[in-house]
């Protein structure tokens, strides 16, 4: 019952300074601030939670 | 004066219950902090503002895929259509990110009125996964149980 809380938590405190940043903005990035978006994107294509999985099986209604 | 207006609104939004944070209780603090917040004399607001939709939705998109992943099978139980929805955002949402970003760039390489009007086109992409996203980060929220101590 914890461990989804958790990891809603996690996922979200590990975007808050994502969103600061996003906040506070007051000019155009860099050309380096965008190739860093770039590469974050990049690397979010390899990452698990952006990975296309099965579904998962349905319980037989049977049982 | 703003800076410490954001930070109580954040510390606001973190004293919440972790089910009440969501994407949603971000994203306007996103629009009324971006809305209202200067820009530096020198800025295009153009290209400020759309850099700010496509990290907010880049960052509301990781999210929920995020979430449905660490909550799969709960969700899956409740309805599909939370990996349904999680899933078309796998297979786009990146590509929509990254042609909006390719869309500012040009903008930004011409500062005219035809790519700025590209540029909106390909924010209203942005636009709509993101009213799903954040629709269906609130029903996952609402369906995963939270305990109380």
């Amino acid at each position: 019952m914890l461990i989804p809380l958790l990891s809603f938590a996690e996922s979200i405190m590990n975007s808050i300074p994502r969103w600061i940043a996003i906040f506070n903005k007051k000019k155009e990035g860099t050309p380096e601030e965008r190739a860093e978006f770039r590469k974050r994107i990049a690397a979010l294509r390899k990452s698990a939670a952006w990975q296309i999985e099965p579904n998962p099986i349905d319980p037989d209604p049977t049982d | 004066m703003k800076r410490k207006l954001n930070s109580l609104l954040l510390a606001l939004a973190l004293s919440l219950s972790p089910g009440v944070i969501t994407v949603t209780t971000l994203a306007p603090l996103a629009l009324t902090q971006t809305g209202c917040k200067a820009l530096a004399p020198e800025a295009d607001p153009i290209a400020v503002r759309a850099e700010q939709a496509i990290d907010s939705a880049l960052e509301a998109m990781n999210l929920y895929v995020n979430i449905e992943k660490d909550n799969r099978t709960l969700l899956w139980s409740k309805s599909h259509d939370f990996k349904m929805v999680a899933d078309k955002i796998r297979a786009q949402g990146l590509n929509w990110v990254e042609s909006a970003e390719n869309t500012l760039d040009a903008y930004k390489a011409s500062r005219d009125e035809l790519h700025a009007s590209h540029l909106n086109t390909a924010l209203d992409v942005l636009k709509a996964a993101l009213t799903e996203v954040q629709q269906y980060t609130d029903l996952a929220l609402k369906t995963i149980p939270v305990k109380t101590p």
